[in-house]
C-alpha cells in the first residue's frame, strides 16, 4: 500500500458506563463514600415515591389505611425499615462531611471523617434496630 | 450566584435543613404520636398546627432535595445544555405536582 | 528473580477487535518495572504498542492501568505489586488508539484553556538564599499531564462534559499563584455545573496522582474560594 493511501483507523471512543458509580473494584475510601452516598440517595428517592404511595391510602378512609398498615407489619418490611434508617443516617452524615469538605475543612482527613460517619451510622442503626425489633 | 454554585449551595442547605426536619418528622411520628398506627391518630396528629407546619415544610424540603439529587445524577450522565434546561423544567413540574399532592392529602385528612 | 504472568490488553481498530488479553510468562528481576517488561516483550512482538518517554516518572507519558489501578508504568516495580499475575490495561475514559495507547486529546482540550503557567515558586528550599538576579527559586509545576486522574474519576467516566480533576487542579494553581494569569476568567471557567461543582469528592484522582498534585483537594479549595466569596476579590495570593 502506498503511504499516501494509508488512513489511520479511528480510535475507539470510550463508553459511558453508569455501573462505574457502583463498581466495588479498586476503590479508595473516598470512592466508597461516593458509592454509598449515591446508592443511598437513589434508595431514598425510591422510598420517597413509595412513601407517597402508601400515604395515599389515607385518602381512601380509615379502613384502607388500616389494611395498608397491617400489610406493612410483615417482618420483611420491618427489616427493610431498618435498612432505610441506615441509608438515611449515612446519607445525612456523609452529606455533612461533603459540606465540610467543600468549605475546605478536613479534606486532608476525609478518610478518617468517612470512618466516623460510617461508625456513627452503624451504631445509630443498631440502636434503631434494637428499638424497632 | 452562578448556575453550578447555586444548585450545589441549595442542595447543601436543603440537606442541612432536612437533617433537622427529618429528625423532627421521625421524632414526632414515632415518639410523640406513637407511630400513627390508626387513622384517628393521624387526624389528631395533623390537627396540631405546629405539626402541620413541620410536615408541610418537610414535604417541600424533601421533594426539593430529592429532585435536585435526581438532577445531579442526570448531569453526571453528561447531558447537553438544552437537555439540561428541559430536564429542569420537567423536574419543576414533578416537584410542584408532588407538593400539591401532599397538600391535598393533608386537606383530605383534616376535612 | 521470580516468574510472573503478564496479561496485556490488546486492541487494534479493525485488526484486534474485539479486544483480547495476551498472556506472557516473564522472569522478572527485583529492579524491573512494568515499562521494562513491556519493552522486553516488544522485542518478540513488535506490534505491542504503548507510550513512554523519560523512564523516570517525570514526563507522564506511560500512564496505564496495572492490576486495576492507574500508575506510571516506568516507576512501578513488578515484584512490588506482589501478585503472580499482572494485568496491564490502557487508561479508562480515553479514546483507545491501539493496545495501551490512548488518545490524550480530551485531556488537553480541557487542560490547556486554563493556561496554568508551568513554573511555580519552589517550596522545597526554604532555607535557600537566592541571589538578587534569581529573585525566588522556581520549579516546574507538579502536574505531569499523565491523565491518571481522569482515568480514575467516576464522574469523568459517565460525563464527557465534566472539566475533570486535572484542569480543575490547574485552575486552582492559577488562583494560588497567578503569575500574571487572569484569575477572574479562570474562576468563571470553573464555577459552572460541569466545572468544580460536578465533583462528588470520591477523591480517586488524589489516590492515583503520581506527583501529589491532589486534584481532589484542589477542587475543594476552589469550592471554598467560590463559597466564601474570595473569588470576587480576585482570589488570594
Amino acid at each position: 500500500m502506498n503511504i499516501e493511501e494509508y488512513k489511520r483507523p479511528e480510535p475507539r471512543q470510550p463508553e459511558a458506563r453508569l455501573s462505574e458509580w457502583f463498581s466495588p473494584a479498586k476503590r479508595g475510601v473516598g470512592g466508597w463514600a461516593f458509592l454509598l452516598h449515591r446508592f443511598t440517595g437513589i434508595v431514598l428517592v425510591l422510598y420517597l415515591a413509595l412513601h407517597f404511595y402508601v400515604l395515599s391510602y389515607l385518602a381512601r378512609g380509615p379502613e384502607a389505611y388500616q389494611a395498608a398498615l397491617n400489610f406493612l407489619e410483615n417482618p420483611i418490611f420491618v427489616a427493610l425499615e431498618v435498612a432505610l434508617i441506615a441509608a438515611v443516617i449515612y446519607h445525612g452524615l456523609n452529606g455533612l462531611r461533603l459540606i465540610l469538605m467543600a468549605y475546605n475543612i478536613g479534606v486532608k482527613h476525609q478518610k478518617a471523617m468517612f470512618w466516623v460517619v460510617f461508625v456513627l451510622s452503624a451504631l445509630t442503626t443498631l440502636v434503631a434496630a434494637v428499638y424497632m425489633l | 450566584m452562578t448556575g453550578g454554585k447555586k444548585t450545589w449551595w441549595w442542595q447543601a442547605l436543603s440537606g442541612l435543613v432536612l437533617v433537622f426536619l427529618l429528625g423532627l418528622h421521625l421524632f414526632a411520628n414515632h415518639f410523640m404520636a406513637g407511630g400513627l398506627l390508626t387513622y384517628d391518630d393521624v387526624v389528631t396528629y395533623l390537627s396540631n398546627p405546629w405539626i402541620l407546619t413541620l410536615e408541610v415544610l418537610f414535604l417541600a424540603t424533601v421533594i426539593y432535595h430529592a429532585l435536585l439529587g435526581v438532577r445531579a445524577l442526570m448531569l453526571d450522565r453528561g447531558i447537553s445544555g438544552q437537555q439540561e434546561r428541559k430536564l429542569t423544567r420537567v423536574l419543576v413540574v414533578v416537584g410542584v405536582v408532588l407538593f400539591l399532592y401532599g397538600i391535598w392529602l393533608f386537606w383530605v385528612i383534616l376535612t | 528473580m521470580a516468574e510472573v504472568t503478564f496479561k496485556i490488553y490488546r486492541y487494534k481498530p479493525g485488526a484486534i477487535d474485539p479486544p483480547r488479553y495476551d498472556t506472557f510468562r516473564v522472569d522478572v528481576e527485583a529492579h524491573e518495572t512494568v515499562l521494562d517488561i513491556l519493552e522486553r516483550l516488544r522485542l518478540d512482538d513488535p506490534t505491542l504498542t504503548y507510550r513512554h518517554s523519560c523512564h523516570h516518572g517525570s514526563c507522564g507519558t506511560c500512564g496505564m492501568v496495572v492490576n486495576g489501578k492507574e500508575v506510571l508504568a516506568c516507576v512501578t516495580r513488578v515484584l512490588e505489586l506482589g501478585t503472580d499475575t499482572v494485568v496491564v490495561e490502557p487508561l479508562h475514559h480515553f479514546p483507545l488508539v491501539s493496545d495501551l495507547v490512548v488518545d490524550m486529546t480530551p485531556f488537553f482540550e480541557k487542560y490547556e484553556p486554563v493556561g496554568m503557567p508551568y513554573i511555580r515558586e519552589s517550596e522545597y528550599i526554604p532555607e535557600g538564599q537566592p541571589s538578587e538576579e534569581v529573585g525566588t527559586y522556581v520549579r516546574f509545576e507538579s502536574c505531569l499531564e499523565c491523565g491518571l486522574c481522569l482515568s480514575a474519576c467516576p464522574v469523568v467516566g459517565t460525563d464527557p462534559e465534566y472539566l475533570g480533576p486535572a484542569a480543575l487542579a490547574a485552575a486552582a494553581r492559577v488562583v494560588q499563584e497567578p503569575r500574571g494569569q487572569d484569575v477572574a476568567s479562570v474562576f468563571q471557567m470553573v464555577d459552572t455545573e460541569q466545572g468544580c461543582w460536578r465533583c462528588h469528592a470520591a477523591m480517586e484522582c488524589s489516590e492515583v496522582c503520581p506527583n501529589d498534585v491532589d486534584p481532589g483537594g484542589m477542587i475543594m479549595f476552589l469550592r471554598r474560594e467560590l463559597l466564601t466569596g474570595k473569588a470576587h476579590s480576585g482570589g488570594k495570593r
